[in-house]
Parts: structure tokens; C-alpha cells; sequence
């Protein structure tokens, strides 16, 4: 579905990404490690289309499609979802208008008719359910004094609503208490099909403990250091970082 | 100036007046002469040059000046209306509700001089007391009791069909009897190409523990020029809240002084205001809390395209004896274009010393992490924005204390869009 290959990416003359190489087939689960700095968040954001990054070298493939040649909208309705560490506030827009909007681009370009007001309603409160969302969140600002809980719930809930085929959680597990994790755990398992595509990308091994990942792939200062399977998320969280830094520095 | 003691000469309606009322224009425009126009040396006018009014020779409107023909409001607004059309009153189109009684200025002057004049003969505002000598057409309106608290009524001030440029002082006073709850549309609309210039002045009494819904709409034709000076008295547990709209007019200048004079009075001024191509609008806004225990809100928004300008000048005050008020003001500025520019300057001048005063002004760019956060969900750029400059103006547009003036500004807003962002 996703195939990265020698993935450069620099921004404002730095570089951050030195050379990537990830392939992430349908109905896999890739969880993408690495401490802070190391550039998980930019490749979620050049997957995403975020023009501030400039790709210097390197090929994106999705679909069989460049991906790197599409606008960021272009990709959203071709089925690439993020899920933001910090999703931005929209003020004045409330959830329900936004997400409407949402989903009848995409059955746009699907070319399905557009989606009436009342089958929206139920549609949505389905998808609240899941992720265990109150309907009165559909009245509210999009973000607009959301907890860093409720964004990130929220942007699982775009997740199962939007239903793209390959979704990229950035952080999505950051500064949430046990019972969130969890929440967006599940969300991630019930989005999870042969067809779709997700890459997870996670400071700690933690949400890892309530999802099944394929593969775990450790990034450090724009690399791929090292893949391997779930045991591979073990080994970081008794002993960091820095043991692998020292074996590929040497 | 000679020009205008020349139209001042020619003030026809003056002839079948009281040689009291005559008097008094000649006493305000003695006034007016001595003010002169503002210099852009004056603090309250530092961004707002007047020179269009200043140096055009608009005439007078006459008789002439009234178009032949039907001059129905075709619009769509379904409320009913007082018409006016290039400074004429138009009865016969009219709809004066229940609840209401509509005089004209000079019925009212006969009974009473204070109804219509309070004193604005001898203030230090030029266009105000050129107002007072040159009021040329406007009424009064009395809303009682008996007026249906859910309905609205609209004084339309209509400039069209112009085979010259003229101006007009137009004066609105609106009196609100104690516990009655009423909603007055103020509507200035012109759709010629002509240069025209309206001063307006609106005075506006809440009567005790009365409502009143002030919608000011400001659509006058792109080559206008609109200038407006606007006061309330608010009494003891009085409360008005004011919504106004406003992108047309190429000067647009409204200066509003709001006296809340008893207890328990509240005044909410919201504002929206839409600036394109070189429009330049500009509200000066005094708010003076005259008593204890009154509260104040003001939240005006500006959205400014192309080259076009704003100014905010928000001044709530706060006297030594009134304590315990609470009162914010806010303003909010969203710029589309870099060559757009904006003046705010939100000033707070408290006296008491148990008060509750806040204050804020914001003025930047569509957020691009917003932009792209919409996009990332399949919206389109154009889409993206749209829906970011919408809620951006919803806040206003949600308080809008009429449903079909709500429905009238979103659809305005969004016409205004198309406009902007493919021309």
C-alpha cells in the first residue's frame, strides 16, 4: 500500500529525514519508535502533505500512485488519514458541520451522492459510540477547549468516520491517562482490516500493550536503525534509547 | 465649506419649520463651521481621512432626485419595513406594525423639541451637529408594550437610480417604552454606481426594564460614502443589544456613544465587518458606565481583503461612583490579504475601583495549521478557508437577535467570499 523509499527531508535547510526506507503492506501494523527529535513526527507530516517540509530526495508510493505529487486534500480523499499529536482548533466551526463536510467531499469523490442531514446524524452518533464520545460534542467548536484527551478521541473518531484505507497516528498516545489509551486503542482495533493500512507512531511501548503490531521499527536521527517484531517494543522499554544509538554509531 | 453653506442655503425643508428649529440648525451649523472637518491631527481620526466628503459637491437630495417607477425594497428580507428612498419617505410602502406609531421628525420636534434634537446642536462632533443642520428626512419611532416582542420592524434607507451625487442626513430616533421589548433593523442599502454620502444620526432610548434589538446594517453602495453617529440611553434595568453589518460604502465611519445611566442595565455591541478592494470602515465606540451595577459587552470582527483598511477604537469608561460593573470588550481581526491593514485600540478609562473590566484585541492571518488540519480532511483549499472565515464570524453572526437577518448575513458573507477569493 505505502512504499517509502531513500526519503530525504529537510526543513528550512535542516535536514531530518536521511534516507528512509518503509514498506507497509494492507493489513499490516506498523508501529514506528524513536525518541524525541528523531523525526517520526516529519514523516507523518510528509505522508500528510504538510508543504513546510521539502522532500530533497526520494520516492513516496501509494496505491501505485506518487504520492509526493498530490495535494494534501488530494491524498485525504485517496484515503491517507493523520491523526495530529496536536490537532488544530477550529473556532466557530462545530464538529457535526465540519465532519458533514468532511465526509461528503470524500463520497464526492467517490462519486456517491451526498449525505442528507439525518442519515448524518445517525451515522455519527454510531462512530461517538465508539469511541465513546457524548453527542453534545457535536455542537461544540471543532478542538475549540477540547483536553488533550477529548482532541485525541477525536481525531480517532475522524479516523472511523472518514474510514480511509491507510491511517498514521501521530502521538496519539501522548499525554493520555490508561483509560484513553485505551479508547484509542480500540479504535484503532476496530478500524483495523485486511484492506487498511496503519502506522503507529509512539514515543512509548504502552499503547503497543492493547494493539498487535507487525512490525516495530525504531527511527533515530532520521533513520531506520532497526525493525523487527513486537519483542522489539520490549527491549526499548527496559532499556531506552541510547543502547542502540551506541550499536549504530559503532 | 463654501459648498456646504451654499447647500446649507438651500435647505428647502427648513422653510415649513418653527423658527425654533431653524434657529437651532443654524446654531448647529454655525457650529459645524466653527469644528471644520476632522483633521487626521485629531486622536479619534488618526486613520480616517474624510476628504472624499470633504471635496466632492454632493448636492442636497430633492424632490427631483426621487425615481419614477415602482421603488419597492425587493429584497428578501420578509419584514415589515419603513422605506425610504434617496432621502424620501415612501408611506405608501410602508408597513407600520402593532405596537408602533411613526412620526416624522417635525410631528415630533412640535410636541416635544427634545424628542428629536437632545442637545446635539452644540457637541464637538462635525458630523453630528451637520446632522442637526441639515436633517433632511428620518422619523421617530415609539415602540409600546403592545409590539409583538418576536417580530421586527426595518427602517430601510434606500439610495438608487441617482442621476447625480447627493447627500443625505438621515436621523432615526427610536424611543422604547418602559417593559416593552422591540427590534429595529437600520438598514442603509444603494446600488448606484453614483458617489452618494449619507450621514446619518440615530439616537436610541431604552425605557426602563425594556429590550431593544438595534441590527444596524451598513450596504451602501461600494462608491458611498457612509457615515454614522449613534447614541443610546440606557436606564435602570434597560438592556439593548446591537448587531452590526456592515461591507459596503468605500468610507464607512460610525461613531457610537452609549450612556448606561441605571442599575441593572446591559448593552451587548457585536460587530461584523466585511472590507474589500480600497474600503476603509472605521468604529469609534464610547461606552460610558454612568452608574454602578451595569454590565457591557463589545465584540466587533473584522474581515479585511485586497488593500482595504479598518479601524477599532473601542473606549469603555468607567465613572468614580459606578461600581461593580462589568464590562469587556473584544476585538478580532482577520487579515486575508498582506496589504490589508488594521487599526485597534481597545482602551479601558476607569474612575471606580470594584469593577470588572477586560479588554483584548487580535488581529492576524488564517491559521495555516487550521488550513491544512481541514485539507488533511479532503476539504480543498478554497473550501478550507471558507469554512475558517466562517467560523471566524459565526460568533457574531450567532448572535444576531433575528433569524432572517441571521440567514441574510450568511448568505452575504458568503457572496462576499466568492467574491474575494476568486477576484
Amino acid at each position: 500500500m505505502l512504499e517509502i523509499k531513500n526519503l530525504h527531508v529537510s526543513v528550512e535547510d535542516k535536514m531530518i529525514l536521511n534516507g528512509i526506507d518503509l514498506t507497509v503492506n494492507a493489513g499490516e501494523l506498523h508501529a514506528i519508535m524513536g525518541p524525541n527529535g528523531s523525526g517520526k513526527s516529519t514523516l507523518a507530516h510528509v505522508i500528510a502533505g504538510r508543504e513546510i517540509f521539502d522532500v530533497t530526495e526520494g520516492t513516496i508510493v501509494y496505491n501505485g500512485k506518487d504520492l509526493l505529487d498530490m495535494d494534501p486534500e488530494e491524498r485525504a480523499l485517496e484515503g491517507v488519514f493523520m491523526s495530529y499529536q496536536y490537532p488544530a482548533v477550529i473556532p466557530g466551526v462545530n464538529l457535526a458541520y465540519f465532519m458533514k463536510a468532511a465526509v461528503n467531499a470524500v463520497r464526492k469523490h467517490r462519486g456517491e451522492p451526498e449525505i442528507d442531514a439525518v442519515d448524518f446524524l445517525s451515522f455519527i452518533k454510531e462512530k461517538l459510540d465508539e469511541v465513546e464520545m457524548d453527542e453534545a460534542y457535536l455542537k461544540r467548536a471543532v478542538n475549540d477547549g477540547f483536553s488533550g484527551g477529548e482532541k485525541k478521541r477525536n481525531e480517532i473518531l475522524q479516523m472511523l468516520t472518514l474510514d480511509p484505507s491507510l491511517a498514521v497516528l501521530d502521538e496519539t498516545d501522548s499525554g493520555l491517562d490508561i483509560d484513553a489509551v485505551r479508547i484509542v486503542a480500540d479504535g484503532v482495533n476496530k478500524f483495523r482490516r485486511d484492506n487498511k493500512a496503519v502506522m503507529v507512531i509512539t514515543h512509548y511501548q504502552r499503547i503497543l500493550q492493547y494493539m498487535d503490531p507487525d512490525v516495530v521499527h525504531v527511527l533515530m536521527d532520521g533513520r531506520i536503525v532497526r525493525s523487527g517484531g513486537k519483542n522489539l517494543a520490549h527491549e526499548l522499554e527496559d532499556k531506552g534509547y541510547s543502547w542502540l544509538r551506541e550499536e549504530t554509531t559503532v | 465649506m463654501k459648498h456646504f453653506e451654499e447647500q446649507f442655503a438651500t435647505l428647502s425643508v427648513a422653510d415649513h419649520e418653527p423658527p425654533s428649529l431653524q434657529q437651532m440648525r443654524q446654531m448647529a451649523f454655525d457650529r459645524f463651521k466653527e469644528i471644520g472637518f476632522p483633521q487626521q491631527s485629531w486622536e479619534a481620526w488618526r486613520f480616517t481621512n474624510v476628504k472624499e466628503v470633504q471635496k466632492s459637491d454632493f448636492r442636497l437630495a430633492a424632490g427631483k432626485d426621487l425615481p419614477a417607477g415602482s421603488n419597492e425594497a425587493e429584497d428578501r428580507l420578509q419584514i415589515p419595513t419603513l422605506l425610504f428612498v434617496n432621502g424620501h419617505y415612501q408611506p405608501d410602502l410602508s408597513t407600520v406594525p402593532r405596537g408602533l406609531t411613526v412620526n416624522t421628525l417635525l410631528e415630533s420636534y412640535k410636541v416635544d423639541a427634545k424628542l428629536v434634537t437632545n442637545g446635539y446642536e452644540g457637541g464637538t462632533s462635525p458630523f453630528a451637529v451637520l446632522n442637526t443642520a441639515m436633517m433632511n428626512s428620518g422619523l421617530h419611532l415609539h415602540f409600546s408594550d403592545a409590539f409583538d416582542a418576536d417580530s421586527a420592524v426595518r427602517f430601510l434607507y434606500l439610495t438608487t437610480k441617482l442621476s447625480e451625487p447627493i447627500m443625505n442626513h438621515p436621523r432615526l430616533v427610536v424611543d422604547v417604552a418602559e417593559s416593552a421589548q422591540a427590534t429595529i433593523i437600520e438598514e442603509y442599502r444603494g446600488d448606484d454606481e453614483y458617489s452618494y454620502w449619507n450621514n446619518a444620526l440615530t439616537i436610541l432610548r431604552a425605557g426602563r426594564n425594556s429590550q431593544l434589538n438595534h441590527i444596524r446594517i451598513q450596504n451602501e453602495s461600494t462608491s458611498a460614502s457612509h457615515l454614522g453617529t449613534t447614541f443610546y440611553k440606557v436606564p435602570t434595568d434597560g438592556t439593548v443589544h446591537g448587531s452590526y453589518l456592515s461591507s459596503g460604502s468605500t468610507l464607512h465611519r460610525h461613531d457610537v456613544n452609549v450612556t448606561l445611566s441605571g442599575q441593572g442595565a446591559d448593552v451587548t455591541l457585536n460587530g461584523l465587518c466585511l472590507t474589500r478592494e480600497s474600503q476603509h470602515a472605521d468604529h469609534n465606540i464610547i461606552m460610558d458606565h454612568a452608574s454602578e451595577n451595569v454590565t457591557s459587552r463589545m465584540l466587533f470582527k473584522y474581515i479585511l481583503s485586497d488593500k482595504s483598511s479598518g479601524v477599532f477604537n473601542g473606549r469603555a469608561v468607567v465613572r468614580q461612583d459606578a461600581q461593580k460593573i462589568d464590562a469587556n470588550q473584544a476585538n478580532n481581526n482577520l487579515l486575508l490579504s498582506g496589504d490589508a491593514l488594521m487599526n485597534s485600540n481597545p482602551q479601558l478609562e476607569i474612575y471606580a475601583d470594584d469593577v470588572r473590566c477586560t479588554h483584548g484585541s487580535t488581529t492576524g492571518q488564517i491559521s495555516e495549521d487550521a488550513l491544512f488540519y481541514l485539507r488533511s480532511r479532503g476539504l480543498n483549499s478554497l473550501s478550507a478557508r471558507a469554512l475558517l472565515i466562517n467560523g471566524f464570524a459565526n460568533e457574531v453572526i450567532e448572535e444576531i437577535k433575528n433569524d432572517s437577518v441571521k440567514e441574510f448575513t450568511r448568505n452575504l458573507l458568503e457572496s462576499w467570499l466568492d467574491g474575494v477569493t476568486h477576484g
